[in-house]
Order: C-alpha cells, then structure tokens, then sequence
C-alpha cells in the first residue's frame, strides 16, 4: 500500500466527542443543533419520509 | 603490484601531471629509494595497501600541485596514528571488555539517571500522600480562624526577613559564589519536580537572586566620581529596573494560570440567552468576508435565538447583497466615527439580545462557539466578558520568515496561552476585540465600547471591571483567523496596541482610580508597562558600547563581581520562564520579538506617555502577496545601524584589549561578550526581515482528514485531505492514481457520521497526491464546506501536536544560529554583489581543508595472519 | 469456539451474498480462520471466491442428494473456506425449505463440528424462506445477526414496517452524492433502526473485483470499498470481543 491510512471517513466520535477529550469533560452536555436542522431540511424535502415520520411506530 | 622505480619517461606516462610536479615527484621518488629500502620484502609486502592507503590520489585523476604536500602529510600522519585493526586476539579481548565495561558504565549511569528523574517526578505525590502532610493539614484544619491569621502574619513576617537579609546582605567574592551556587543546584534538583508548588520554588529563588542583584546595582555599581559616567549607568540601572519590574509583575501574573474550564448550560435550550453575532467589516474583501459569515450560519446555537449581523462601515453594495443572499442581517451608519468602536456602539442601538459575540471579518468561529463560552454567563450573574484565544492558521511574519510554522510556538501564543489564562486568576482578563462574548447589560452599563484610546478593546474590559463586572478566559480556540501579512504591517498593528495601551495608561490609569482590586491594577499596569519595553530594549542594545566606545564605567565594578551577580539573574530567570512559559513560547525568543518591536514602539510610546492624544505613526507596507523573496529594507534600517555599532564596538575592544590597562582585559571581555550577543539577536530581527516569499492568495490550513474521492469512473478512493483552504484541497490517496488535469471529481468529507459531498475539479496531480478545486454550487454547500473544515470543533486542538520541547541550551544554540542566518540572507539581498567573494572564500577553504590527512580505504588482506599493518 | 455471523438483506437485491463474501475475505486478512456458508438458494457465493461457475456442489444439493454435507465444502485459501447452497430448483429448495421446518436444529447440530477449525462462520441468508433463517438465527444461536439495507426510500418503508426486529443494520452501496441517500441516512442516524456504525459506500470498484474474479482487497485496495469492508472486520471484532466480556462477566 502506498499509504497506510488507518483513519475511516466515517467514524463514531465527531468533532464534538474530540472536544470533550481535549477538555477532559465527557460529561459535557451538547446539543447539536445542526443535525436537528439537516433533519428538519430532510423531512421538509422528501414528503415520503415526512409522512413515515409522523406514524407511530408499531 | 610492486614498488618499481620509475624512470622519467615512464614517471610521465604513469602520472598525468604538471611538469613542476613531476619533477618534484621524481626528486621525491629519488630520495626514497635513496635513502629506504624500497626494494626490500616489507615494503614490497606493504605496495597492495598504498593506493588505499592515500585516498587523496587516485590512480584515474590527474596530479595536482600540491599532491606531493598532501602525499607527504599523509605518510606522516599514518606513520605516526595506527589506523589497522589489531589482530592480536588478546588485544581484541581487552577492547571488547573495556567496550563493555565503557558500556556498563553508560547503562548504569542512564539508569541512576531515569531513577533520579522518576523520584523526582514521583516526589509531589509522595509529599502530598505523606503521612506528615495529612498530621500537618489535620492540625491546620483544626486551627481557629484567629489562629490562622496569626500564623499566616508571623509566616510571612519571617519570610519578608529572611528576604531582606539574603537580598541585602553584602557578601565577599566567595560567599557569594557559594550562594549562587547554592540555589542554582537547588534550581536544577526543584526543576525536574512537576507540579505548581515547585514552579512557585523556582519563582522565590528567582526573585531571591534578581531582587539581589538589582540591591547591588543600586548600592555598589554606580560611578559617582564622573558625572557623565554617572548619568550613563543610571539609564542603563533604569532600563534594568523597568525588566526587573516587568519580572516581578510578570511572576505574579502567571503564578498559577487558572485553565477555567467551560461550563455546561442548562438541559432546555428554551432557557438559554439570546445572543447577537456581531461581524465588524470596514475595507476588507468579500471574499474574507463570506467565510466568517458561512462559518457564523453553522453555529449551534437555536434558530430563534441567533441573530448574525453584518456591520459594514464600507456602505458597499456587494456587501448588502450577499447579505440578503445569506440570510443575515445587514447594518450600515452614515458615519465612520471612532471606527470599529463607533461601528459597534452604533449596531449596538439597534438590537437587543442578552449576549453580544464579537467576531473580526477574518476569524472563522467553530460550531460549539456559543455553547463551550455562554455557560460562565448563567452561572454567575455580573460576569460580562468571556474571552477565548486568537488562534491563527496562518504564519505571521516571524513564523513565515523564519520558517518556523507550525515547528515552533509562535508570538501571539504565550499571551493566549497563559497571560491571559493567568490574569483569569485575578479576575483582570481583558476583551481582545474579537473572538470574545459580552453581556448586553454590562455595555449598556458602561455606555457603549470605549471610543477615547485606539485599543478600545483593553479600555472597555477596564471600564467593566472598574464597574465591578467581572471576566473570565477559556483557554480553548474556537475562533481562528489569518494573522498579520507582513512585517510592515506586524510593526504597525503593534505600534497602534502600544500607543492604545500607553493612552489608556496616562488617561484611565489602572494603578490609580477606584474599582480595581490589587491585583487587577497589577495586571493591567504589566500588560501595559509591556508595551514600554522599545527604550530598555534599546539601551540593552547600545549599553556595552558606553565602555567600548566612551570608556564609561555604566557598571562600576570588576569584571568577576558582574559575572557572580548578572550570571545567576540571568540563568533563574530564563530557567523560571522556560519552566512557567513551557510550550507556550521557545525560552530566549522573546529577545527577537522585542528587538524587532524596539525601535518602532520606543517613539510611539514615548510620545503617547506625554501626550495621549498626538501623534500618528505608520510605516510604510506593502503587504499583500508578492512576487519574490525581499528584504524589507525600510523596517530593518534602524538594525543595520545598531549592528554596525555593535560591530564597531567589537573593533574597539579588540584594541582595547591589546591596548588597554590590563586589569580592565576582565571588563573588555565580559562586554564583547554581551557585544555578541546583541549583535546575534539584532541579526535575528534582520532575520526576520527578510521576507519570504507568498505564492497563494488564500491561505491554506494543514489537517489531516479522512475523505473519499468519486472518480468519473464510478470508483470510489479512499485518501487523506492533507490541507484545505477556502476553495481548494490537497489529499493524498491510498494507492497512486494518474488523474488529468480537470477531471471532474467529487470529493466526500465526513464529520462523526455525516458525509458530505462536494463536486470538485483536479488541479494537479503527482503520483498519489492530488490537489482540488472545489466548485460549490449553491451558498449551502460553501456553509457545508466550512462546517466539514475550518469550523469543526475540534479544528484548533491539537495545533500544538508538532511541537517537541526544546531545552534551554538548545533553544539558546537556535537563537543565535539564526542571528548569523540573518546576516547571511541579508547579504544575499545587499545591494553590493558578495557573492563572488564568498565564493572564493569557500573555495579557498576547502583548498586549505584538502590537504588534511584524510582516513585510509578499508582494506580486507585475504589472510589477515600475513598482514603486519601499514608500518614496515 | 467459532462465532456466527448472519446477513440477511431487507429486501432482495440489496448485496448479501458480495457483502458476505466481502467481509470473510477481510476477516482472513485479519488472520482469522473463516467459513462461508450460503444459506441462500441463488448459489452465488462460490463465484466470489473463486469457484468455476459451473459448479453445482453444496450442502443443500449434498442433503437432497443423501451425501455428506462436509463433502461440499471448498478450501479458496488455508483458513478461508466456502459451503455453497448448491443448484437446486425451486421444487427442490422448497424440499428442503420444509425439511429445515421440520428439523430445525440442522445447524445448531453441524455448527459444533466445526467449531475447532473455524474463528468465524459467515451466513448468507436468503430475504424469504423463513426455516432457512430460523435455522441460523434462532437455533444456532447465531452471535451477530445482521441485516443488509440499502439507503433508499423502499428500505426505509420495510425497516419501519419491521421495527420490532432488533437485528442491527448494515446500510449497503451508500452514496452521499445523492441528496436523499444522505438525508435519509441522517434520518436514521438521529432516530432510526440500530445501525452498525461502518457505512458500506457505492463504490464500483465492487463490481469490477468480482468480474475479475478477484478478491477487493486484492484487485482494488486503494478503494474506500475495501476500507469499508477492512473497518466492518476490525468492528467484527470487537463485537466478538464484548460479546465475550460479557458472556464472562454473566455466569
């Protein structure tokens, strides 16, 4: 291999859980509110996904 | 081969050489068999090692002149220097023991060595779990307030005694040199001790032996038999008391740096404040603007409680279009009254959050911004500033110059990295003009931000705390911006902080008025008598040329006295600082700083300190990107100047020194000595001069990222992002692919979970490393691209992560390395052609440098019993 | 002791038997010792490791026929080994669809045998052909049942429909180019089925290998397919790794 890169596109730990690392608080609390935007975009795009939203699940 | 004599005609077949040389050869080879026996059986034996045993000549080269000098040196040399190998058995036995015992010897001194350093770093826990230590703090505890008192009152009683004694104590040579010798042995055991309490020994002993040496300047050190002697060594005792002040406050400054950590906010979201992004602009591009404003629309904070405000003092349209455009809102004024000040207060009439976030056009904040600073603002109600670091990914001057980027900790970073945190302790960290939360209420206490002194950011935060606000520092970079472009413009951003910080100083001082606790008066008159370091700076740079030059006695004492005292002040302090300034500043970097700063600040302050309001001082900058490398005459003149002095200076002494009395040699040389030295750093302020070339017009950050390349193809490859700027990244694939220029790509960043996905176009390609031009289509995907970069929250963490620790001597050793380095770039750029002469200085060098005897080829005999070594 | 691991895909087409093929070959790489059994009546597998086309063997084909079941296996490489269905018409997988009902302790019988020789036995299962599943899932006590989704709105109707099933998913050929693969992937990061961390990217590069007929790590390693599938191993595990700790710390 040309370069061993080990690091994943994705990963479980976002740029956040770095920051609680970094400041050794894991218990600081955050509220991500750009995933809860990207959600509200989602649903507002798809009406598909808005309606399946709002079922309950059974 | 064998040992012939060779008869002229074959001696000028066999060696292609000058006829001189071959005469002289010939005599040479004459003389040999005359006078050896060449033909005998050792010689003969010893003709298959000659040619290796000369590696000077070579059978395939022609001979030069002086290949008979060389040959001869080098006969000689081996003659007398046994380089064979021994073959006796016995003697490789003994030198294989004594490798060994050399060996033991090393590992066990290493070992003693790492068990030192553990004891030593294991010492705090061992005192603190100590049973002695928990009997001391029982009985403590169990002690009355009262009690309390009485003992912290006799404690530092005896303490002030003691000090005085060992601080005015007159001591002969001796007992002087034991004591110094004493507490720089404790120095060096107290250093290898972690922790905060030994940091604090460090700092008495330091102020022990400073505040001594400054004792004997002032009683034993001045001249009073001549006037002009006496007139000399007071400026140069007043230069030496204001950086024995700026020490002491300095000491007290960042004795214990607070590292406040964030605090969390409350679970509900409808409970937190609502807050006013305020983005200040004046003449700068769009195109700086867009990002800042990008990275303030990705902030997490609620929709309903954020308000992003573009304040445009340029009234341009493009500006109020792109607003419209990105959704934010856009404030203009008719005037430009008090600039960013008036900019502010003017905005500041027209909302009404409870916060107010103040970001400079050019300093990108990351996503947890708001939610890492606010927490400090509910938790306590008279808080009104939280300020965090001004963090720059791109070099300034010093770092771009010196070449020292990302290597090495740059200026700005002590101030952010502990001044500030240390003035946190004492409740005096003060607003930096971006990158920084206020509270509504506090401003509108104070009436608006100041407008009377042009660093109305240090007046305003004054102002709050004299109204009994306080202020807190978060040692975390959530913002970051581009640093200053050139030296021209560093020197003229410092001067306008000097003379802001010399006003406030003359019209608001801190050290006088109500309002201010002790110590916040003693941070604030530090951070101003900082800026009034350009006339000590100077008189440290022109004090040894007073004896030199004028033969005045500025130090009025022998040569032994001044080494015993200055030593030791000198040695503590540079141990102290490097121990509290640890990674936040290389020890001895900040003599360049300075020097550069002095001789731009000295009149700017001066004249501020008489009258606040006068004055307008600029250099000259060009700025921006250019085309080649350059040396900034213009800033670097008054150095040329100083470094000629400083070298006329050193003429002298030389004169001096053959000339002169002979008990003053002592003197003579401490002073050129301190001659040197200044002459290094004024050659690393020249150093800095010499500006290096700027190829691209954005600015690009190194990070590594993972991310994912779409190939037309419908391939997808992994790689690295290894930098990224506004529009364009460089990455580094797994497995080298050939991509032609404009192959439409499509580039994948992820962030945690998300991925997303921008539509790029290759640039260039080398092997696996690519570079990209990102075409964004819509404002959505520009903000997508920020939040996947340059605002990720934890962008500006691990900044440091290049940075490995460099100890004193070496850190010394760089600092003057690159006080000769600037000398040598500077000639590179002088206008008289010196290249020539240098070129044949070298040559001649290494000419000289040949005729050294160089080490004999290895030769491996095929039967090393038949080989007796090189001597017959 | 060998560990179980199950792929059925949400609906059919969705990539089971590459992924599974996928991800033995990238568990060997690890250094595991790896089985393949194709629970899946397509007979596909063999192609993916290697085996000719024509090649008609397998369990399933060893059971109807009366032969034994460990004749059928293929050695691809020392420690990665395959058990393919076997060509069976449709009559015949029926057969054996009610045979599997009628024992359905097939596996947990077999699995035992095979436990010294193997770290991992992968199971491509089919989308339908209910014993076939049950007789992994649930009577073999299989440790790591998964199912296989491609992000697209057809897999998020049927994960809603199916949200009691605990299994994890494993989301397939997603391609954050598209707009509504990345939203919907958002959708179920926030609050959707249980989702395997390690998102399996469309990539072509898949394809290419297989009609190579070569493994992915061996024809495209510098693909972020093939890092995929290298992470979804290392995940694997570690799954196994907890899985064990807790098995330990419960008695």
């Amino acid at each position: 291999m040309a370069n061993p890169t080990t690091a994943r596109l994705t990963s479980e730990e976002d740029d956040i859980d770095v920051l609680r690392g970094h400041l050794q608080m894991p218990e600081l609390p955050y509220v991500d509110f750009s995933a809860q935007r990207a959600r509200a975009q989602a649903l507002a795009r798809w009406p598909l996904f808005a309606e399946l939203a709002q079922e309950p699940r059974r | 081969m064998n040992l012939g004599y060779l008869r002229w005609p074959q001696l000028r077949e066999t060696a292609r050489a000058p006829l001189p040389t071959l005469w002289l050869l010939w005599l040479l080879q004459a003389v040999g068999w005359a006078l050896l026996r060449l033909e005998g059986p050792a010689w003969q034996a010893l003709a298959p090692r000659l040619p290796d045993a000369f590696p000077q000549l070579r059978p395939y080269r022609r001979w030069r002149f002086g290949d008979p000098l060389r040959m001869l040196i080098q006969a000689g040399w081996l003659l007398l220097v046994r380089i064979t190998p021994k073959t006796s058995a016995r003697r490789h036995r003994l030198a294989a023991a004594r490798r060994r015992h050399v060996a033991g010897l090393r590992g066990a001194a290493d070992r003693g060595w790492r068990r030192y350093l553990d004891a030593m770093r294991g010492l705090p826990r061992l005192v603190w779990n100590s049973a002695a230590w928990q009997r001391a703090r029982r009985w403590l505890g169990g002690l009355s307030p009262r009690a309390r008192r009485w003992l912290t009152f006799g404690a530092g009683l005896a303490t002030l005694g003691l000090a005085l004694l060992c601080i005015t104590q007159p001591f002969s040579y001796f007992a002087q040199f034991v004591f110094v010798l004493l507490l720089w042995g404790i120095a060096l055991l107290v250093r290898r001790v972690p922790g905060r309490y030994a940091t604090l020994i460090l700092v008495v002993l330091s102020i022990t032996v400073s505040c001594r040496y400054l004792w004997w300047r002032y009683t034993a050190t001045l001249n009073w038999n001549s006037n002009f002697d006496l007139a000399c060594g007071i400026v140069l005792l007043a230069a030496e008391t204001y950086s024995w002040l700026v020490l002491m406050l300095g000491y007290v400054q960042v004795a214990w740096p607070l590292q406040r950590k964030p605090s969390a906010l409350p679970a509900d979201p409808r409970h937190w404040p609502t807050v006013d992004v305020l983005i200040p602009t004046y003449n700068e591009d769009l195109s700086l603007v867009r990002h800042t404003v990008h990275a303030a629309l990705g902030l997490d904070w609620p929709a309903d409680k954020l308000r992003i405000h573009l304040l445009d003092d340029g009234r341009r349209a493009e500006f109020r279009a792109f607003a419209a455009q990105a959704g934010v809102n856009y404030i203009t004024r008719s005037d430009n009254r008090h600039a960013k000040a008036g900019n502010l207060n003017h905005a500041l009439s027209l909302l009404d959050g409870e916060l107010v976030a103040i970001f400079d056009c050019d300093h990108l904040p990351v996503r947890s911004f708001l939610q890492v600073s606010t927490g400090w603002f509910l938790r306590d109600p008279k808080l009104a500033l939280v300020q965090t670091p001004h963090h720059f990914f791109s070099p300034d001057p010093f770092e771009r110059n010196l070449r020292v980027f990302r290597r090495d900790p740059n200026e700005g970073e002590l101030f952010y990295g502990l001044v500030q945190d240390g003035n946190d302790l004492w409740n005096a960290a003060f607003f930096c003009g971006s990158c920084a939360v206020l509270r509504r209420a506090a401003i509108d206490d104070i009436g608006g931000f100041a407008t009377e002194t042009v660093t109305e950011d240090a007046h305003t935060a004054l102002r709050l705390h004299r109204n009994g606000w306080n202020s807190a520092y978060l040692r975390i970079p959530q913002a970051a911006g581009l640093a200053t472009d050139s030296l021209g413009a560093h020197v003229n951003q410092r001067i306008r902080w000097a003379r802001g910080m010399v006003q406030i100083f003359r019209i608001d001082n801190p050290l006088l008025g109500k309002g201010l606790s002790l110590f916040q008066r003693f941070c604030y008159a530090n951070a101003m008598l900082h800026f009034l370091a350009g006339i000590p700076r100077l008189v440290f740079l022109t004090a040894p040329l007073a004896f030199l030059l004028l033969h005045v006695y500025i130090i009025y004492a022998p040569a032994v006295a001044i080494l015993l005292f200055v030593l030791p002040h000198m040695a503590h302090a540079s141990l102290t600082n490097s121990r509290i300034q640890g990674q936040w500043r290389r020890p001895f970097w900040g003599e360049v700083y300075e020097t550069v700063l002095a001789w731009y600040i000295a009149r700017p302050t001066t004249v501020a300190l008489f009258s606040p309001g006068k004055g307008k001082f600029n250099v000259t900058d060009k700025g921006g990107t250019q085309a080649g490398d350059r040396f900034d005459w213009k800033v670097a003149q008054p150095y040329l100047v100083l470094a000629l002095l400083n070298l006329a200076g050193l003429v002298f002494a030389v004169w001096r020194f053959l000339h002169g009395p002979a008990d003053e040699r002592g003197t003579v040389v401490v002073s050129s000595l301190w001659v040197l030295y200044n002459l290094l750093i004024v050659g690393g302020a020249l150093a800095v001069a010499a500006e290096v070339q700027q190829v691209r017009r954005t600015h690009r950050v190194s990070q590594r990222l993972p991310m994912a390349l779409r190939l037309p193809d419908g391939r997808t490859l992994r790689g690295v992002m290894h930098d990224y700027s506004n529009d364009g990244v460089g990455l580094e694939l797994a497995q080298a692919q050939e991509l032609p220029a404009g192959t439409r790509v499509v580039l994948l960043l992820g962030r945690g979970r998300r991925e997303f996905a921008f539509a790029a176009v290759v640039q260039r390609s080398v092997g696996a490393r690519l570079g990209l031009l990102l075409r964004f289509e819509d404002e959505a995907q520009r903000v997508e691209f920020v939040q996947c970069t340059f605002a990720r929250a934890d962008a500006w963490l691990d900044w440091h992560a290049g940075y490995q620790p460099m100890s004193l001597p070496r850190s010394l050793w760089s600092v003057l390395t690159l006080g000769w380095r600037g000398y040598r770039r500077m000639s590179e750029f002088s206008p008289i052609d010196l290249d020539r002469p240098m070129h044949w200085s070298r040559r001649a060098l290494r000419w000289l440098a040949s005729f050294a005897p160089q080490r004999p080829f290895p030769s491996y005999p095929a039967d090393p019993a038949a080989d007796p070594g090189l001597r017959p | 002791m060998s560990t179980t691991l199950s792929l059925q895909g949400v609906r059919g087409g969705v990539g089971v038997t590459t992924m599974t093929a996928a991800l033995g070959h990238a568990l060997h790489a690890q250094g595991e010792r790896v089985l393949l059994v194709e629970g899946n009546p397509d007979h596909l597998l063999g192609l993916h490791l290697g085996l000719p086309a024509a090649e008609a063997r397998g369990w399933a084909r060893a059971w109807l026929d009366g032969d034994d079941w460990r004749d059928a296996a293929f050695e691809a490489r020392p420690g990665l080994a395959l058990l393919p269905y076997g060509l069976a018409s449709d009559a015949e997988v029926a057969a054996v669809e009610e045979r599997l009902r009628q024992s359905p302790r097939f596996w947990a019988e077999r699995l035992p045998l095979l436990a010294a020789q193997f770290d991992w036995i992968l199971f491509d299962l089919p989308q339908r052909l209910d014993a076939h599943v049950a007789a992994v899932n649930q009577h073999a006590a299989c440790a790591l049942p998964l199912r296989l989704a491609t992000v697209d709105p057809g897999c998020h109707v049927l994960l809603q429909r199916r949200a009691g099933d605990a299994r994890r998913v494993l989301c397939n050929r997603y391609d954050p180019t598209l707009a509504v693969q990345r939203d919907l992937m958002q959708l179920w990061i926030d609050g959707g089925p249980p989702l395997v961390p390690q998102p399996l990217h469309e990539d072509a590069s898949v394809s290419a290998a297989l009609a190579r007929k070569l493994p992915l790590d061996v024809d495209a390693d510098g693909s972020q397919a093939a890092a995929d599938v290298a992470s979804l191993a290392v995940w694997c595990l570690a799954e196994r790794g907890r899985l064990r700790a807790r098995q330990g710390r419960a008695p």
